[in-house]
């Protein structure tokens, strides 16, 4: 640090000034710099070749990528995949139908006491009427305040049938009309029998034909409460039969726990026009 | 230092070299000098764009491209590459060529080199400002932007390496070892910074990892030995003595080698890397105060008893304000990393004021000192006017002390109220809200100071400063003998050329 002005080691000709001058040291100081600026660089380049693998840097790039791919993929495979799968559920579907089993009912197959071994002891599927039914004059009076007992019981049954017996058919496709209908004027073993068992399948009302999207449900209430409403039903809209007393309800009582009734299943209606 | 501290009369081979060294390096030295303080002026009003959208968000909110998130990142890399390097540039090619007593013979690729980095630097914080960010803490500059400026700076500093080995005079002086050592350890760091994070492909925690020491490798491994190697060139020049201890500066030099690589993964204290790294980064910032006494005492017993050359001597009082930057960066470091403090700076401002004290408080006013030295020296002008650089001086060095004081104090009440999860989350925002306000207005004061030393450097490019053989000193005082160095032969020994 101390100083030294004389004896300049700048003057022309010293050995230094010579080292200043010298290209060949200067080219090759030039290249030493500029490897040792970047030596460290190189080194962990030179490793990083060695050690990096091509890992994922843009994750979210890739996997666009990759859900392309994966959609192209499943585009390709669901094309004409549905005209493939009705052409197969047709094939499928016609197979099961014509190797489907007939229903077996050979004696050694039914259960005790299921309805199946009731309905062969009642001897099918039909209504049965119990001998000593009793009938009722068409022209006995019909007590006002039965009537209205089973006003108040149809509200249940107006959802489907509606309020003035007209049927919601032409609304939703559930109940036919009440209204002129001769399966309700009919015998009166049919409309007990079909509070007790319900019904189902397409029917014919007053000669037109209904097929509701749903069943009756079996409605089995007290002998007094279905022989109201029943009562109530073929003495409204303009309907005009005998009232259903609560004794004929118990006669029936028989049919209750069988399988739903099918309009087949029912005691045609002109021949009980007589038959009541 | 040696003959060019000589208080006798210097031969006139050795005028005739020293002015033919400042004369190779106008251009480019004063290139470095006006564009960095032209980005310097930049960077600091995005800063107080930045700090008033801390307290006040509807503050500019209908203009996109300054919203937080774009200007803050471009004031911290104007801050670092635009100010800082080009600072940095300008002092090591300048004081290496004079301390290896060589002239440049590189001028138009060193010229050409910053304006490539220039380039780099504009492109890199328009995409910052236009949303094309990296969003990597001091790497926001698009990745294509990083080889272009590590290209321009080998052609920056390479002549300087050649000039060193090519004129070795069997004496190393102290600036040059500092110097020396940050011509190649910022390529190193830079380089390595950048290859870890966008080249190879290792775990993104770790990435993190290295940015942040990235950020402190850059700092102290750069930043510092610049303005260390201008301050131990500066001292001893201007008062005309000797360094007090040259071991002392060897020990202070080593111990920032040694330290300065570990420091910086402590802002990952409790992530999920091996917890040894966080805690060795946070011993080593703690240490960082070695180096800094032995700087310290070193440079300051060297003036002891030249109280005056400080009041008077521009360059001295910068420098000086710049050593003790770096003392305070020191104690900074040891105070917010202790285990208590550690996790209050995590998610708070207080990193943000130990940068700033780092970049601005430390290594600009050492930059400033070196530049009011060198540029009447380059041009052969005198500074215009003492009221400026008295202005400059006062409101930088209060402006600096603002923010770093709000930045750190605002961070620690920010950080504390962070931690304390029984109370709400805006408390955090509400208890540094004064601090933040506080570091808006002293952006205010910088920018304010920063604008007389851009005008006022522009004018000595412009080479409108004074033609006089008597320094611009701040004293006022007439010298019987130059307190701002004895070399001012230049201009008797060769008349200006207009």
């Amino acid at each position: 640090m101390e100083s030294s002005p004389q004896n300049s080691p700048d003057s022309p000709g010293s050995p230094r000034q010579k080292d200043v001058n010298n290209t060949l040291k200067r080219f090759s100081t030039f290249w030493i710099g500029c490897i040792l600026f970047v030596a460290f660089g190189l080194a962990s380049l030179v490793l990083g070749i060695g050690f990096n693998k091509p890992v994922v840097n843009n994750i979210d790039k890739v996997n666009a990528k990759r859900r392309a791919m994966i959609k192209r993929g499943v585009d390709k495979s669901h094309a004409g995949a549905r005209e493939k799968a009705l052409l197969s559920f047709e094939r499928v579907g016609a197979h099961f139908l014509n190797t489907a089993p007939a229903p077996d009912e050979k004696p050694e197959f039914v259960l005790p006491g299921s309805a199946t071994q009731k309905r062969k002891a009642a001897g099918g599927s039909g209504i049965v009427v119990p001998a000593g039914f009793p009938t009722v004059d068409p022209d006995a009076p019909v007590d006002v305040a039965v009537m209205e007992q089973g006003k108040a019981m149809f509200a249940i049954c107006s959802a489907c049938h509606g309020p003035e017996g007209k049927g919601m058919y032409h609304i939703n496709k559930t109940g036919p009309p009440l209204a002129n209908s001769e399966w309700v004027t009919g015998p009166v073993a049919n409309l007990i029998a079909i509070q007790f068992r319900g019904l189902s399948g397409p029917i014919e009302v007053n000669g037109e034909k209904y097929t509701p999207v749903a069943p009756m449900a079996p409605l089995p209430l007290d002998d007094n409460s279905i022989a109201a409403v029943l009562t109530y039903i073929r003495n409204s809209f303009g309907n005009k039969a005998s009232p259903v007393t609560p004794e004929q309800v118990e006669a029936m009582r028989g049919e209750l726990g069988k399988p739903m009734l099918s309009p087949a299943d029912l005691i045609p209606p002109t021949a009980a026009a007589s038959s009541n | 230092m040696t003959s060019e501290s000589s208080t006798g009369t210097p031969d006139q081979n050795d005028l005739k070299l020293r002015a033919s060294i400042d004369r190779s390096l106008r251009h480019p030295v004063m290139f470095f000098f006006a564009s960095g303080a032209a980005w310097l002026a930049v960077a600091i009003i995005l800063g107080f764009i930045a700090s008033y959208k801390s307290h006040d968000s509807d503050f500019l909110s209908g203009i996109e491209f300054l919203n937080y998130g774009r200007a803050y990142p471009a004031h911290i890399n104007l801050l670092f590459y635009g100010w800082g390097c080009q600072a940095a540039f300008g002092l090591i090619v300048w004081l290496l060529a004079r301390l290896s007593r060589s002239e440049c013979r590189s001028t138009g690729i060193i010229l050409t080199a910053g304006h490539l980095w220039n380039f780099g630097i504009m492109a890199g914080t328009l995409s910052i400002l236009a949303g094309r960010g990296s969003g990597k803490p001091l790497m926001e500059f698009p990745p294509a932007i990083w080889p272009v400026l590590l290209l321009s700076y080998v052609f920056i500093t390479v002549w300087s390496f050649i000039q060193v080995r090519c004129s070795y005079g069997g004496k190393t002086y102290v600036g040059q070892w500092y110097l020396l050592a940050a011509v190649f350890w910022f390529p190193w760091v830079y380089l390595t910074g950048h290859l870890f994070v966008f080249v190879f492909n290792g775990h993104p925690v770790m990435a993190a990892g290295i940015n942040a020491w990235y950020k402190y490798a850059l700092i102290l491994l750069f930043f510092t030995p610049v303005a260390l190697g201008t301050a131990y060139y500066l001292v001893p020049k201007i008062t005309g003595r000797p360094i007090y201890s040259y071991s002392l500066a060897l020990y202070g030099f080593w111990a920032l080698a040694v330290i300065g690589p570990w420091a910086g993964m402590q802002k990952l204290a409790g992530a999920p890397l091996p917890q040894f790294m966080p805690y060795v980064g946070a011993t080593a910032t703690t240490l960082i105060l070695i180096p800094g006494i032995a700087v310290g005492v070193n440079l300051l017993m060297t003036l002891r008893g030249h109280q005056a050359h400080i009041v008077a001597s521009p360059s001295l009082r910068f420098t000086i304000a710049g050593i003790v930057g770096f003392l305070l960066l020191g104690l900074t470091g040891m105070a917010l990393n202790t285990p208590a403090t550690l996790k209050m700076t995590q998610f708070a401002l207080t990193g943000y004021g130990f940068e700033v004290l780092a970049v601005c408080g430390f290594f600009s006013m050492c930059a400033f000192g070196g530049i009011y030295f060198i540029v009447p020296r380059i041009t052969r002008r005198e500074w215009l006017s003492r009221r400026f650089i008295g202005w400059h001086f006062w409101l930088t060095t209060y402006g600096i002390l603002t923010v770093v004081v709000c930045s750190i104090m605002g961070g620690l009440f920010q950080g504390a109220a962070q931690e304390a999860y029984r109370s709400s989350w805006s408390d955090a925002a509400s208890l540094s809200y004064a601090y933040n306000v506080g570091t808006t207005v002293a952006w205010g004061l910088i920018a304010l100071g920063s604008f007389f030393f851009l005008v006022h450097l522009l004018l000595m490019w412009a080479r409108l400063g004074k033609r006089s053989q008597h320094p611009t000193l701040l004293d006022g005082g007439h010298h019987e003998e130059s307190p701002h160095g004895p070399d001012h032969e230049a201009e008797e020994l060769q008349p200006a050329e207009a």
